[in-house]
C-alpha cells in the first residue's frame, strides 16, 4: 500500500484518505489529474520515445529503455508512479501503440517499487494493458510494424510472467484482504486467468513458429527458410523464444515439472546461447525439480519415460557445462552481464551440481542395488522405499553417468571410472536400454582410460560403442538435437579409438577397421605414427571433452580463462605422447625380423638419426628406449570385478618382445582374416529379404 | 592409531564430505603419516588435490610435493599422470613442483641413469618419503622383469642405482632370479613371450540358429 509519508512530499497530503480503496480507478485519476504538473523534461522524453519506437531505431530505443527511464524516475518519480496514461496521451497525439508500451513500463514501475504490492485495479489493468499489446501482436494480419529491442521483449514476457504469479500470491491472502478488495476479486474473475496467460504465451509460440525454427537452426539449416511471414520478424521471433522460458517458468510455478522440462529441453538451443537470466532461471527451475523429489517423504508420484530421465540429467550437467564455459569467456560479456554473474554466484556452483548428482544417487540406493544386481541377486530386495521406485532408480543410475562426465570434465578420471563401479558396460542389463546413455558413457570411460593409460581398455570400450552404433546406425539417421549429439560423439569415438592405436597397436573389428581406413582417418593415423605432434594435438583437442576449469576466479572484464582446462589436459596427454616418441620408429624395425642383435638395431637406429656414431651411446640410449616401450605398452587391464579400476598387467599390443642379454627376440601377432562372421550377416540379411519378397502381394 | 585414521578418511571419502574443505586438515594428517609410515591411499591425495583445485586459497605446496613424490613411488601405475591432471596450472610456478614432475618425465621414460643421478642431488626432499629409493627399485626390478631373459649384472646394478654386492644379491633373491656370473638369469620368457597366430574359430553355437534357416 501506498504510505501518506511518502507522498506528502510531493504534495499528495490527503492521499492517504483513499484508504481503504473505492474500487473506483476513475476516481483516483481524477484525482491525480487536479494536482499533476509534468515536468517539461519528461514531456520531451516522452515525445522523442514515441518517435524513437514509432521510427523503430532500435538501439536509441534500448538506449531509453535501459538508462533514460530508470534515471528519469530516479529524479523526478522517486516517490510517485510515473504521469498517468491520461496526461500522458495528449502529448503524444494518443497514440495507441505508443499508451501501451507506456503503460507497460508505467505498471511494471509500480509493481517493483510499491512496498505491498500494487492495487487491485492497478493490477487488472496492467492485465488488460497486456492483453491489448498481445491482441495487436496477434490479431494483425501481417507482421506489425513495431521493433524493439531484445533485452525490452524478454522482461516484457518474464514481467507478464512474474505480475501473474504475484497476482496469484495476493489474492491467496484472502485473510489480509479488506471486503472491498474481496468484492473487486469476486467481480473481476476473468483477469489474471491461468488460462488466459496459457493462452498468450502458446499464442506467441505458434505464431512466431519459433520451435520448428530452432530445429532447423539446431540441424544447422536457416530458421529462416520454416519461419514464415510472422517468424521471420525478429519482434515475432524473439517473443516466441522468451514465450518458451515464460512457459518453463509458469509450468514450474505450477508443479507441472514435466511440461516445465520438455519446453525447457527445446530451449536449450538458441542461437548465441541463453541470457544470464535465462540460465539462472533453468538453474533455479532444475533445483524446484530436484528438491521436489529429494525432499519428499514418500516418493513423488511422478513417472516420466527413461529416455526423458536421462535426457533431464545429461542437460542439467550440460548446462552446468555451457554455464562454466559462457562465464569464462569473459571478453565477450558485457558489463551489465559481468554484474549480473558477480551478484549471482550461487546458482551453477560445481558443488551444487556435484550435490544433487550425488543425493539423487543415494536416494535411490543405486549403488547397492547394482552390486546386488551384478552378483545375480534381485536389486529391489536391498532398493528401499525410494529405490523401487522407476523414477527414483532411473534418476540414480542416471546421476552416476552425470558423474562420471563430471568428474572427467574437471579431469578427475579415477573418480570417473570409481563412480560406475558394478555397472558392466557391455552387459545388456534393464538399466541400458537409453543409446544416447550408453553411447555417452562409453565415450567418457573410454577417454578416461585412454588418459590412465590403459589403452586396452580405451579400445575395448570405444569399439564395443562404436560397433554398437554402426548396427543401429538408422536409429540416429534422423536429424535431431540429441542425435546431433550422438553423431558428434562418435566422430570424436573415432578420433580417441585413432590415437589409441597408434599409441597402442592391436587388433580390432573388421568393421570398426574398415572405418579407419577411409582416407580422414588414414591420413591422421600416417601422419601420427610418423611422429607430428601436432597431429595428436589437433586429434585430441578435437575428441576431447570441454573441460571446465573447477574454479573459476572472479570475472574481470578482459580476462579469458576458458582455454585453461583444455590447455592443462592437452598438456598432460602431450607429455605423455612425448615420452613414446620413439617407440613407433622402434616397433616398425621389430617388425621385420623374429631375432635382432641389440648393436645392430642401435646402428639402424643412429642411421635414422643420421648423426656421428658413438657405439656406446647408442648402444645406452636403445637400452632406455626398449625399456621404456616394455614398461609402456605393459599396462593394466580390466578382466573381471566390479569396479573399472581394477585390472592386471598384460601386454595387449600386438609385438612383443624380449631381450636375452644382447639379443632381441621378438613375437609378432599375425592375424588370419575373418570370413565366417562376415558370411552369418549376409546369410541373416539374405534370409530377411527373401522373406520380405514372399510378403510382397502382387 | 592409523588404521582409525584410514576408516576416518574412507567415511569421509565415500559422501559429498569429499568436498568439504573442513576436511583437509585431517587429509592432510593422513598424507604426511602416509610419507612417514610408508603407506598409500591414491584415492585420499586425489581427493586433497581435488579440495586445493575447488579451493585454491588452501593450497599447500609442501603437501602437494608428498603427494606427488607417494605417486612416484607407485610406478608402473599411472598415479602420477593422475595427479598431474589435478593440479592447478598456476602450480607450474613452484620450483619443487617442476622438478618433481621432471623426476616423473626421466621415470616415465626409464632413463634410470638420469633418474638416480637427480635423486641423489636432492636428498632432502626423496628422504621425507620413508623408503622412497626401495619403491623406485621396485619399478626397476618390474620393468627389468619384463624385459630381460638374461642380462649383464653390472648392468643390473647401475639400473637399480648403482647397489653393491651384497644389496644386488638381496633384490636377485627377492624375485627369485638366478646368479649366473657375469649375467643374471631373470626368467624364461619364451613361455610368455612368443608369436600368436590369430585365426579364425567358429562354434557350432554360432552357426546352429543359421541351420534352421536353412
Amino acid at each position: 500500500m501506498y504510505s501518506s509519508d511518502d507522498y506528502n512530499e510531493g504534495g499528495y497530503e490527503s492521499y492517504g484518505d483513499y484508504e481503504p480503496h473505492t474500487g473506483d480507478p476513475q476516481y483516483d485519476l481524477e484525482y491525480d489529474r487536479s494536482y499533476y504538473k509534468m515536468p517539461e523534461i519528461v514531456k520531451k522524453f516522452l515525445v522523442y520515445f514515441r518517435n524513437m519506437i514509432t521510427e523503430g531505431v532500435t538501439f536509441e530505443i534500448l538506449n531509453l529503455y535501459e538508462n533514460t527511464f530508470p534515471k528519469l524516475t530516479e529524479q523526478y518519480f522517486e516517490n510517485s508512479p510515473w504521469p498517468d496514461e491520461s496526461e500522458v496521451a495528449p502529448i503524444v497525439d494518443n497514440d495507441h501503440i505508443f499508451m501501451i508500451l507506456y503503460k507497460e513500463l508505467y505498471y511494471r514501475d509500480i509493481y517493483s517499487r510499491v512496498p505491498g504490492g500494487p492495487k487491485p485495479e492497478q493490477r487488472f489493468h496492467s492485465f488488460y494493458n497486456y492483453c491489448d499489446l498481445f491482441n495487436y501482436i496477434l490479431s494483425a494480419e501481417t507482421p506489425v510494424p513495431l521493433e524493439l529491442p531484445d533485452q525490452w521483449l524478454w522482461e516484457l514476457v518474464d514481467e507478464f510472467v512474474y505480475q501473474f504469479q504475484s497476482f496469484a500470491q495476493y489474492r491467496s491472502r484472502t485473510s489480509k484482504l479488506s471486503q472491498a478488495e474481496i468484492e473487486t476479486l469476486n467481480t473481476e474473475n476473468k483477469a489474471w486467468n491461468v488460462l488466459c496467460i496459457l493462452n498468450v504465451l502458446h499464442s506467441l509460440v505458434d505464431k512466431s513458429n519459433i520451435k520448428r525454427q530452432l530445429e532447423v537452426y539446431a540441424s544447422g539449416g536457416d530458421p529462416d527458410s520454416v519461419a514464415g511471414e510472422f517468424g521471420r520478424h525478429s519482434l515475432y521471433k524473439m517473443l516466441g523464444y522468451f514465450s518458451l522460458v515464460g512457459l518453463l517458468r509458469l509450468h514450474s510455478l505450477l508443479g507441472d515439472y514435466y511440461q516445465a522440462i520438455k519446453v525447457n529441453i527445446e530451449t536449450t538451443i538458441v542461437p548465441g546461447g541463453p541470457k544470464p537470466e535465462q540460465r539462472f532461471h533453468s538453474f533455479y527451475n532444475y533445483c524446484d525439480l530436484f528438491n521436489y523429489i529429494l525432499s519428499a517423504e514418500t516418493p513423488v508420484p511422478l513417472e516420466l519415460p527413461d529416455q526423458w530421465l536421462w535426457e533431464l540429467v545429461d542437460e542439467f550437467v550440460y548446462q552446468f557445462q555451457s554455464f562454466a564455459q559462457y562465464r569464462s569467456r569473459t571478453s565477450k560479456l558485457s558489463q551489465a552481464e559481468i554484474e549480473t554473474l558477480n551478484t549471482e554466484n550461487k546458482a551453477w556452483n560445481v558443488l551444487c551440481i556435484l550435490n544433487v548428482l550425488h543425493s539423487l544417487v543415494d536416494k535411490s540406493n543405486i549403488k547397492r542395488q547394482l552390486e546386488v544386481y551384478a552378483s545375480g541377486g534381485d536389486p529391489d530386495s536391498v532398493a528401499g522405499e525410494f529405490g523401487r521406485h522407476s523414477l527414483y532408480k532411473m534418476l540414480g543410475y542416471f546421476s552416476l553417468v552425470g558423474l562420471l562426465r563430471l568428474h572427467s570434465l574437471l579431469g578427475d578420471y579415477y573418480q570417473a571410472i570409481k563412480v560406475l563401479e558394478n555397472i558392466e558396460l557391455h552387459k545388456k542389463s534393464q538399466y541400458s536400454h537409453v543409446p544416447a546413455c550408453q553411447i555417452s558413457t562409453s565415450y567418457y570411460v573410454g577417454f578416461a582410460y585412454m588418459m590412465m593409460r590403459r589403452y586396452s581398455d580405451a579400445i575395448r570400450t570405444l569399439s564395443s560403442a562404436l560397433l554398437y552404433i554402426q548396427r543401429t546406425k538408422q536409429l540416429f539417421s534422423a536429424r535431431s538435437y540429441q542425435n546431433d549429439q550422438i553423431n558428434k560423439q562418435t566422430d570424436q569415438m573415432y578420433h580417441l579409438l585413432a590415437i589409441c592405436l597408434v599409441l597402442h597397436p592391436q587388433c580390432v573389428d573388421e568393421s570398426i577397421q574398415q572405418v579407419l581406413r577411409e582416407k580422414n582417418y588414414h591420413e591422421k593415423m600416417y601422419k601420427m605414427q610418423y611422429g607430428e605432434m601436432s597431429e595428436f594435438e589437433s586429434c585430441f583437442t578435437f575428441a576431447c571433452p570441454k573441460f571446465l576449469s573447477p574454479c573459476p576466479p572472479p570475472i574481470e572484464p578482459g580476462s579469458n580463462y576458458s582455454r585453461d582446462a583444455v590447455k592443462h589436459q592437452t598438456q598432460v596427454f602431450m607429455d605423455e605422447v612425448r615420452q613414446q616418441k620413439m617407440l613407433p620408429t622402434i616397433r616398425s624395425y621389430l617388425k621385420l625380423y623374429t631375432t635382432l642383435p641389440l648393436a645392430k638395431l642401435a646402428a639402424f637406429m643412429s642411421a635414422a638419426r643420421g648423426s656421428e656414431r658413438d657405439a656406446a651411446r647408442e648402444h645406452a640410449a636403445l637400452a632406455i628406449h626398449l625399456l621404456c616401450f616394455k614398461h609402456k605398452m605393459k599396462n593394466v587391464v580390466w578382466t573381471k570385478g566390479p569396479s573399472g579400476l581394477d585390472g592386471k598387467f598384460q601386454s595387449g599390443s600386438e609385438l612383443d618382445f624380449y631381450i636375452d642379454n644382447d639379443m632381441i627376440h621378438i613375437a609378432d601377432t599375425k592375424v588370419a582374416h575373418r570370413y565366417g562372421d562376415f558370411f552369418i550377416r549376409k546369410l541373416l540379411k539374405f534370409e530377411e529379404l527373401n522373406r520380405k519378397l514372399h510378403h510382397i502381394k502382387i | 592409531m592409523a588404521e582409525t585414521m584410514k576408516q576416518t578418511v574412507a567415511s569421509i571419502l565415500k559422501s559429498i564430505e569429499r568436498y568439504n574443505p573442513a576436511n583437509l586438515q585431517t587429509l592432510e594428517r593422513y598424507v604426511e603419516m602416509q610419507s612417514r609410515e610408508n603407506t598409500y591411499d591414491l584415492e585420499a591425495n586425489l581427493a586433497v588435490l581435488k579440495l586445493y583445485q575447488f579451493n585454491p586459497d588452501k593450497f599447500n605446496p609442501d603437501i602437494t610435493c608428498q603427494i606427488l613424490l607417494k605417486a612416484l613411488t607407485n610406478f608402473p601405475h599411472t598415479d602420477f599422470t593422475l595427479c598431474k591432471c589435478l593440479l592447478l596450472e598456476s602450480v607450474g610456478e613452484n620450483e619443487t613442483i617442476s622438478q618433481i614432475k621432471y623426476l616423473a618425465d626421466i621415470l616415465e621414460q626409464c632413463d634410470f641413469a638420469q633418474f638416480w643421478n637427480r635423486v641423489h642431488q636432492m636428498p632432502e626432499l626423496c628422504n621425507r618419503i620413508s623408503n622412497f629409493h626401495d619403491s623406485i627399485r621396485k619399478f626397476v626390478c618390474h620393468v627389468v622383469g619384463i624385459t630381460f631373459q638374461t642380462i649383464d649384472k653390472n648392468n643390473l646394478a647401475n639400473l637399480l642405482g648403482g647397489i653393491d654386492d651384497v644389496t644386488l644379491k638381496h633384490w636377485v633373491k627377492k624375485y627369485g632370479w638366478r646368479d649366473e656370473g657375469n649375467l643374471i638369469f631373470i626368467a624364461n620368457q619364451d613361455e610368455n613371450i612368443k608369436t600368436k597366430n590369430i585365426t579364425e574359430k567358429i562354434e557350432f553355437d554360432h552357426l546352429a540358429p543359421l541351420m534352421t534357416l536353412l
